[in-house]
């Protein structure tokens, strides 16, 4: 079953409120933001990231705070605080249950 | 042999694929980059996409789905947001136009990185077409279909007769395709963000030259019939208004087939003169129609008196619409939707005449005007009778059989 994006967080969007945990943003901050800590391991597209903080914008999770030129800053949300600390938790259960299955492994070998 | 264009040549293409085929589009573009044509900045106008020729190269093209109204009127005219376009430029791609309700980007890089790099979010941006591509099927329906039935107030044979079965038929295949264009589309995006979902692709590798041919013959009979049916509601319109159909009595060479004023004042009258004339408001006219499923469609109204052989002055105007045709089974409906149409703007029943006729309703229309409707075989006829004449008021029983008696019998 593949997994509803908005339930479940894909991992761009985890990344895109991951960023916006750090303080508020323009578009261009958090491309920048992720390219760093992710050692460009993910890289967001400009499409799929403007069209996560449009969705985001929708579900309350993020807001627009100020508009400059071109240049539009966003802060997170309580609700989208809540979205990204749930999706932290089962992502670390996943960590839990891999560690687990590894250890049982590597007793019975 | 291959056309030889110079280079800063603008060349005009119509696209081979509807804008919602993603990959068609992008592949069409890519392989037109190839032979030199690159598409200009804003290059689509009208469905017409207008292309530079420079040196052939490799181009990546990238359709985003607009979240927003793409139409002129809408915020920014449609167009995509500023910032994204900045951030695009930094990986190397270019916004070059919108069709329809996406954006095309282009890149000169072969190692840009993509647009869309979340499948999942690819297909969450697609809801906002699908939701536009939903209403649009609802306006069609709406529009084509239920709108003018609640306008012709359900009479659609009548509709059918006054406009023309052919004219009809036109519209309904109109309506239809445009429509079935709807529901391709929707169902179209529905495929791709399956795709997108499950496989993390919507078939970047289809042909646009496989479906190129019908897309273009559905294009082409939907240009013709629109063109047509414009071109021909000007031209009625323009008829309505300056009533060109419409014949004098005077003038009409022609034998009605029912009977008239002076039929009403029997053998023996005399005095017959048409009154109401020179005033250009379309009295004392005929208009005397053919069509496939109505063989003979007459609007007439006639303003007379006459004195009928007792010296009684029969005077007034009489309408009548009279309508011939296929078979006794429209000829049943049709009487119903002259009665409904009539019903709708006011009616008030009166005693139905007993005539030797298959349906017969007698009432006083919205204009408190004796009105009959009489279906006999396969004719229909809708008439009213309104009378001046100070010393004498035929009775609605009498005039109304002298019409019933005199259909089908080709009276001259």
């Amino acid at each position: 079953m593949p997994r509803k994006a908005m339930v479940i967080l894909t991992e761009s969007m985890f990344y895109v409120l991951m960023a916006l945990q750090c303080g508020e943003m323009c578009g261009i901050d958090i491309a920048e933001f992720i390219d760093r800590h992710t050692n460009g391991r993910v890289q967001i597209g400009p499409a799929t990231l403007y069209t996560i903080l449009g969705k985001f914008e929708k579900e309350k999770y993020i807001k627009e705070i100020n508009v400059e030129g071109r240049k539009r800053t966003y802060v997170i949300t309580e609700k989208g605080r809540d979205a990204y600390n749930a999706e932290l938790l089962r992502l670390r259960q996943c960590i839990v249950d891999s560690d687990k299955v590894q250890s049982e492994l590597e007793r019975k070998v | 042999m291959k056309k030889q264009y110079k280079i800063g040549q603008h060349i005009y293409r119509i696209p081979p694929c509807p804008a919602y085929d993603i990959s068609g589009m992008e592949n069409w573009l890519s392989d037109l980059a190839e032979e030199g044509l690159l598409l200009m900045q804003d290059g689509f106008f009208a469905g017409v996409a207008t292309f530079e020729y420079s040196e052939p190269r490799q181009v990546k093209y990238r359709l985003e789905a607009a979240q927003k109204e793409t139409g002129m009127w809408s915020d920014d005219c449609g167009e995509p947001d500023p910032e994204q376009v900045e951030l695009g430029k930094k990986y190397s791609w270019e916004y070059v136009a919108k069709r329809k309700d996406f954006y095309i980007y282009r890149s000169f890089d072969p190692s840009a990185r993509e647009l869309n790099t979340d499948p999942e979010v690819q297909a969450l941006a697609l809801n906002a077409v699908k939701k536009r591509q939903g209403t649009a099927l609802f306006s069609s329906v709406f529009f084509l279909l239920i709108y003018p039935i609640l306008l012709t107030r359900g009479c659609l044979l009548l509709t059918t007769i006054s406009m023309g079965t052919w004219w009809m038929i036109l519209v309904l295949l109109l309506a239809a395709l445009m429509i079935v264009d709807n529901v391709r589309a929707f169902i179209y995006l529905k495929r791709i963000q399956k795709s997108l979902t499950h496989n993390g692709y919507y078939d970047p590798g289809s042909d646009w030259r496989k479906d190129a041919a019908p897309y273009f013959i559905r294009k082409i009979i939907k240009t013709a019939l629109t063109v047509l049916l414009a071109f021909a509601f000007l031209q009625n319109l323009g008829m309505s208004i300056t009533n060109e159909k419409k014949i004098p009595l005077e003038e009409y060479n022609g034998t009605v087939p029912f009977a008239t004023i002076q039929d009403f004042a029997g053998k023996g009258s005399s005095e017959y003169t048409m009154t109401m004339m020179g005033l250009n408001m379309g009295f004392n006219t005929i208009e005397d129609k053919s069509d496939w499923i109505a063989p003979r469609f007459i609007e007439y109204n006639e303003h007379a008196t006459v004195k009928n052989i007792d010296g009684k002055l029969i005077a007034g105007g009489l309408y009548i619409d009279y309508c011939e045709l296929l078979n006794p089974n429209l000829a049943k409906v049709l009487a119903q939707e002259f009665y409904r149409l009539d019903k709708v703007k006011g009616v008030e029943l009166a005693d139905t005449p007993e005539l030797q006729a298959d349906y017969v309703i007698a009432y006083f229309n919205h204009l408190h005007f004796p009105t009959v409707v009489i279906k006999k075989d396969n004719i229909v006829v809708r008439a009213y009778f309104f009378q001046t004449s100070a010393n004498y008021t035929m009775p609605v029983e009498e005039w109304a059989e002298i019409i019933c008696d005199s259909l089908g019998n080709n009276k001259s």
